[in-house]
């Protein structure tokens, strides 16, 4: 949506939208185009050093949290980075069996265990958990703190996640291939240029402006981007401001580029109706007030919980993955 | 008072389409098309206000109960194909009469939301009409888009090499990118040269969406032999008042979104209304499609007697716009009135039919229920659109089996729709057509 809000500033590409044109498409297509990357090409090609593939008639959560465990233990010993996937369990067509694992960095171990059997809407089978023993493994490297929660591993793709050494310290990354390249500036400058390159200038400043305002729409939350790819390497910290999965600012943004797109195409038109007072002063109100209370209640929460930035920034990648599995 | 006559005409057609709502694929719009045609013959018989409300009762009926069908028959349409899943879900965990119920009290929602808005209605739209019209090929092309790009991969785990790996997650994706295409060019086949006999073009769609939705998914309840479990009706929900309101104001923006803007379905509106407002939960989700769903249908027949700034959206004003223009004010509060009494009488009918359905579901085995959907989907596409209906249902089924065969969206099948309607606002129709062959 913010992509389309974005071409809409251009009065040349509304006007040539009115006439037939489907220039301001463009904008929806950039907006898009960071995550489709991500989570449609980035995903799949990252090559993993540590792979989980568990059989479920020969689940052994030991084995499991052992080899977690030797692995933050090698990347601690040698300080080279390595990267651990989570393969899920499918029984078949419509069944998945379920486990997680954790990382108890009070304890200093890898904790797993095993799930019940769940179907693709990750309801579970009744009464199908089975009985095996928990299995927890001794770190003996220092972590830095992370997500704490059980992360569970059951439908289509399972996690991964980046053991890297970092201030004398093993960092775990979820998710080490969301917001790289795909979520930096240079992105918007090459997918600017292709589409000015095809369609002209208007639309290489659209193709820009959709992608650019998709990343600095990121750069709302805990976890920023690597703006700056391919100068720098690491992910930087978002403005904090909200989590992937709150309602009411995604509905905030939503609901104010919808009255963006709204005045700008009425703007541009041979004869304007909207009056500028009435629509941002009035009819607009209602959005800064629900987003106030927001930050209202979310502070309040946030004085009461204190997690560490890490763990809220491991917690919304968990969180925005499992967005798109649910999607 | 002098509007007091139209009463009984509202609660019959609450009454009989409550009782259609039941027989899968029987859409509101294939009865009413029969309903108009007989008025048009028989004009002493029925005066056109008495019609249009009979029809509004009708379709306020249809909206809050053709999820019965689609939760326990599993037999959706274009509308309720994103109640199945959920729905579906409930019924496997025994709960399948309070997914029906949570869809019913979403619709109730959806009629607390147009009396809100009654007052303001003419200008809202209309302004937002008058900016929009020249716009709409392109917003379309955006929602398809969004479609298209906004669905992820289900797989790509195995494979030894990266290649492998997207290989496998792209195939239920290039199975999604050609469901679309497939039924956009089903689509523009049925805008240009549709084999349906031109007495029953009205019914143009049936055999399409009979096939694109529902001969698929009860296809799949015969041959995976799916056996429900025992139901319980419970007295209680679980959804406290947050949860409702929150799903309410989803569906709402979807379902008054799908009502206006054309092409764009319930199922849709409530799809990207839900991405609007990061909802996650299935009950707010449930709760939404039954806002959504019932904003569509009776939103867009509502927006049809709008006074000063009439829209008319949607199949049954399309129809009824051929023979009838509603006069004044009055009629339109009487309308926004008849919506709220003839919803509350159809949430009553909704407890009892998914009653009634449980009842059905429990004491026949779930397969031989399928297989008497299937023959009553192929009968009534006969009945309505005779040899060339069949053949374009025949044609519409594999393409709406390509979702389920490769568990990609079935929403795409939605191109049937999109791809031609777009085509044409942008001009392009009549050209994409001659590069078919098919003008």
């Amino acid at each position: 949506m913010t992509g389309v809000a974005v071409g809409t500033f251009f009065p040349d590409a509304v006007q040539a939208a009115a006439n037939g044109s489907f220039i301001l498409v463009l904008g929806g297509i950039g907006g898009l185009l960071p995550d489709t990357l991500d989570f449609k090409y980035a995903r799949f090609v990252e090559e993993p050093d540590i792979l989980i593939d568990p059989h479920p008639e020969q689940f052994q959560a030991q084995n499991i949290a052992d080899e977690i465990a030797a692995g933050i233990d090698r990347v601690g010993a040698t300080h080279k980075k390595q990267i651990l996937k989570c393969n899920t369990m499918r029984l078949g067509p419509d069944w998945w069996q379920q486990y997680s694992i954790q990382f108890d960095t009070k304890n200093s171990q890898v904790n797993v265990k095993l799930g019940p059997i769940v179907n693709t809407s990750q309801i579970p089978l009744p009464e199908s958990v089975r009985d095996l023993p928990e299995g927890r493994a001794k770190i003996h490297t220092p972590l830095l703190p992370t997500y704490g929660e059980f992360t569970t591993i059951d439908i289509f793709s399972g996690p991964s996640m980046a053991l890297e050494w970092r201030n004398e310290r093993v960092e775990i990354d979820f998710i080490p291939w969301h917001r790289q390249y795909s979520h930096s500036l240079f992105m918007a400058l090459l997918f600017g240029t292709l589409c000015g390159l095809l369609f002209g200038l208007t639309a290489g400043l659209i193709g820009f402006g959709a992608v650019m305002g998709h990343v600095l729409e990121d750069q709302l939350g805990y976890l920023g981007s690597n703006l700056l790819w391919p100068l720098t390497k690491v992910r930087s910290t978002g403005l904090k401001l909200i989590h992937a999965t709150d309602a009411i600012p995604n509905f905030f943004t939503v609901g104010t580029m919808v009255y963006v797109i709204l005045y700008n195409l009425d703007r541009f038109s041979p004869q304007p109706v909207l009056d500028p007072l009435i629509f941002w002063g009035v009819l607009w109100l209602p959005f800064p007030i629900i987003l106030a209370y927001f930050f209202y209640s979310k502070f309040k929460t946030d004085r009461a919980k204190r997690l560490s930035l890490l763990e809220q920034q491991e917690a919304d990648l968990v969180a925005e993955t499992q967005e798109v599995v649910d999607a | 008072m002098e509007y007091l006559y139209l009463v009984p005409f509202a609660i019959a057609g609450t009454l009989l389409a409550s009782t259609l709502a039941l027989v899968p694929a029987l859409h509101v719009y294939n009865i009413a098309g029969i309903f108009i045609l007989f008025a048009l013959r028989a004009q002493n018989f029925i005066a056109p206000d008495e019609l249009a409300m009979l029809l509004l009762g009708m379709i306020v009926g249809y909206a809050m109960l053709n999820t019965i069908s689609a939760i326990f028959l599993g037999a959706p349409d274009d509308s309720t194909v994103f109640i199945v899943l959920p729905g579906q879900k409930y019924l496997m965990l025994s709960r399948g009469y309070e997914a029906a119920v949570l869809t019913g009290i979403g619709a109730l929602g959806g009629i607390f939301i147009l009396i809100v808005l009654t007052p303001f209605a003419a200008t809202i739209f209309g302004t937002v009409r008058g900016i929009v019209l020249p716009h709409l090929h392109w917003i379309l092309a955006v929602i398809v888009v969004f479609m298209l790009m906004g669905e992820w991969p289900k797989g790509g785990d195995r494979g030894k090499t990266g290649l492998a790996r997207l290989w496998d997650a792209w195939k239920g994706l290039g199975a999604g990118i050609l469901t679309f295409i497939l039924s956009g060019i089903l689509g523009i086949v049925l805008m240009y040269k549709s084999p349906v006999p031109l007495e029953n073009s009205f019914q143009n769609l049936l055999p399409a969406f009979v096939g694109l939705f529902a001969v698929p998914w009860v296809i799949d309840n015969i041959l995976s032999g799916t056996e429900i479990p025992k139901q319980h009706i419970s007295n209680t929900f679980d959804a406290p008042p947050s949860l409702i309101a929150r799903g309410i104001f989803s569906g709402a923006l979807g379902g008054l979104f799908a009502a206006f803007f054309p092409v764009v379905t319930g199922g849709i509106g409530g799809y990207l209304a839900g991405h609007a407002t990061a909802q996650r939960d299935d009950r707010v989700f449930i709760i939404s499609q039954g806002a959504s769903k019932f904003l569509y249908y009776v939103g867009a027949f509502w927006l049809f007697f709008l006074p000063t700034t009439r829209i008319t959206k949607g199949g049954m004003s399309g129809m009824l716009a051929t023979i009838y223009t509603p006069q004044g004010p009055g009629l339109y509060y009487v309308a926004v009135a008849m919506i709220a009494v003839c919803g509350v009488l159809a949430f009553f009918l909704l407890l009892g039919y998914a009653r009634f359905a449980i009842w059905l579901i429990q004491k026949v085995n779930y397969r031989y229920i399928s297989f008497a959907t299937l023959f009553v989907l192929v009968a009534l596409v006969y009945f309505f659109t005779g040899l060339g209906g069949i053949a374009i249902m025949l044609v519409a089924t594999p393409i709406g089996w390509l979702p389920v065969l490769w568990g990609s969206r079935r929403m795409n099948c939605l191109g049937v729709l999109l791809v031609p309607i777009t085509l044409n606002l942008a001009g392009l129709g009549p050209t994409v057509a001659q590069w078919l062959r098919i003008i």
